[in-house]
């Protein structure tokens, strides 16, 4: 797939179309070089209506380059769908605006969606560890980290339209969930290591069994969430999204994988204090066989998930040399795995 | 002129002109690029060369311990395999040696999982330990180049 380059002036007219905005004109247009996945611009738009009136609204792009990481599993598509799904519920994520398929507006799908105010701080770095570390002793910050899972898991995701997602067969959550990351393993055309194989059978033969759905974020920590004054503006990254059992996300909420050199969780949120305030917003008691089954799970995700990027490269199909490099974080992942399976 | 006692070899090591290349564009190259994309790639090739030079460096040696856990694995099993039940993970046993090492103990590890139902849990379980073992000792083999 061709895969063009776009510049400030080529938005401007796809979007002046869009709002029907002849005198758009965009500020302060960005784009921002972070994850793997999607091409982001960030940007200012000022326009008049039809009616004459002003309007200046913040915007977010996302394109899809078409060999982004988990491209398998993040249709532009369903994000914006989900999205859509999402305005006025509550669970704080940006709106979403438009969404086109059509190859001759940006030469790629994209959505384009609303710039929500806020920072986004790397937990992996000295800087963003720093932040979260002062944010930990203010206190509110982790409280709304806390209450944004809280309000995406007490979310009627029927009622807000998001069975689009496709629901799993009752009690067969972790087994859909294993098929999709398999299938992921699968695409990489490689050799799966032994460790992971005997990973897969394991969380087969001891998946849990239950009924108790929400939509659940796939990826909940810090990073993955954009944060203004003190409280989170917008859960972001929406593409590992799945309805399935809650304690899905509350597992990697409680993963050391997700803090470095900290007790608090996703190096923000002081533990005990997560259970007790999950608990009481969500009425769900937190099962921690359950998470420990889940974090398993996520040891075989993130093996899948870093065989998927070395392929990347590997295949040609991406030349970022950071997907060259995951390539031994997969013996990393699964050395952590075999310790957790007893050996 | 000189001995050839006294000559070194004309060319370096190659694990070790991979981890000479790491160096020189960590501490040479990287810096002096403008562009912050650009600059991230370089020292990202420069952990790339450190990591393939420490995993070549380590590649005879790990292939022989490997080689001969795995041949050991095979006499350890065997006993263990008596019986038309264990037809199937015989098989695989067998293959071990003639194949490449992670795709001949992922296909053993499959085997005894899905011989389960016929060979019983008792008998699956050792089994599996027995091969654990040796994935523990190749994981920790990689972890000294991956890590």
């Amino acid at each position: 797939m061709s895969f063009p380059e776009i510049d400030a002036d080529r938005i401007r007219v796809v979007l002046a179309a869009r709002l029907g905005a002849d005198d758009l004109r965009l500020d302060g247009v960005e784009r921002i070089a972070v994850g793997w996945s999607h091409e982001t611009w960030l940007f200012d738009g000022t326009w008049t209506d039809a009616e004459g009136a002003r309007h200046t609204e913040g915007f977010c792009l996302r394109r899809d380059p078409g060999n982004a990481l988990l491209r398998e599993m993040s249709d532009l598509s369903v994000q914006f769908a989900v999205l859509r799904c999402l305005e006025g519920t509550g669970v704080p994520a940006p709106r979403a605006r438009f969404f086109s398929d059509d190859p001759a507006e940006l030469g790629a799908p994209f959505i384009v969606m609303e710039k929500v105010p806020g920072i986004c701080p790397n937990p992996w770095g000295r800087e963003g560890r720093a932040y979260y570390a002062a944010a930990a002793t203010r206190g509110v910050l982790p409280a709304s980290f806390t209450d944004a899972l809280v309000a995406l898991h007490r979310l009627d995701w029927r009622a807000a339209g998001l069975e689009v997602l496709g629901v799993p067969p009752p009690g067969g959550f972790a087994r859909a969930e294993i098929a999709k990351w398999r299938a992921l393993i699968e695409a990489t055309g490689q050799q799966p290591d032994p460790i992971l194989v005997d990973l897969l059978f394991w969380l087969d033969e001891h998946a849990p069994s239950t009924d108790r759905l929400a939509l659940v974020h796939g990826a909940y920590r810090t990073g993955n969430v954009l944060i203004h004054d003190d409280r989170v503006s917008a859960i972001l990254d929406w593409e590992t999204q799945v309805i399935g059992d809650p304690m899905y996300d509350v597992a990697y909420v409680l993963s050391d994988l997700n803090r470095e050199g900290t007790d608090l969780l996703s190096n923000l949120v002081p533990g005990d204090d997560f259970v007790r305030r999950y608990e009481a917003g969500t009425g769900f008691e937190i099962d921690l066989d359950a998470c420990a089954y889940y974090q398993r799970l996520y040891a075989m995700r993130s093996a899948a998930f870093w065989m998927s990027a070395s392929a990347l490269y590997a295949d040609g199909v991406n030349t970022d040399l950071r997907l060259a490099r995951t390539a031994w974080s997969v013996p990393v992942v699964l050395e952590r795995a075999a310790r957790d399976l007893g050996y | 002129m000189q001995g050839a006692a006294d000559l070194r070899s004309a060319a370096m090591e190659p694990h070790a002109l991979l981890a000479r290349l790491a160096v020189t564009i960590r501490n040479d190259i990287a810096p002096e690029v403008g562009d912050g994309f650009a600059r991230t790639q370089a020292f990202m090739a420069s952990v790339v060369l450190d990591k393939l030079a420490r995993q070549l460096e380590l590649a005879a040696d790990h292939a022989a311990l490997e080689h001969a856990e795995i041949a050991a694995l095979v006499v350890d099993l065997d006993g263990l395999l008596t019986g038309a039940d264990a037809a199937s993970v015989r098989a695989a046993v067998v293959a071990l040696p003639t194949s490449d090492p992670t795709a001949g103990l992922a296909a053993l590890v499959e085997t005894v999982h899905r011989g389960r139902p016929d060979l019983g849990d008792a008998r699956t379980d050792e089994l599996l330990s027995r091969i654990r073992t040796v994935l523990r000792s190749r994981v920790d083999r990689q972890m000294a180049y991956a890590s």
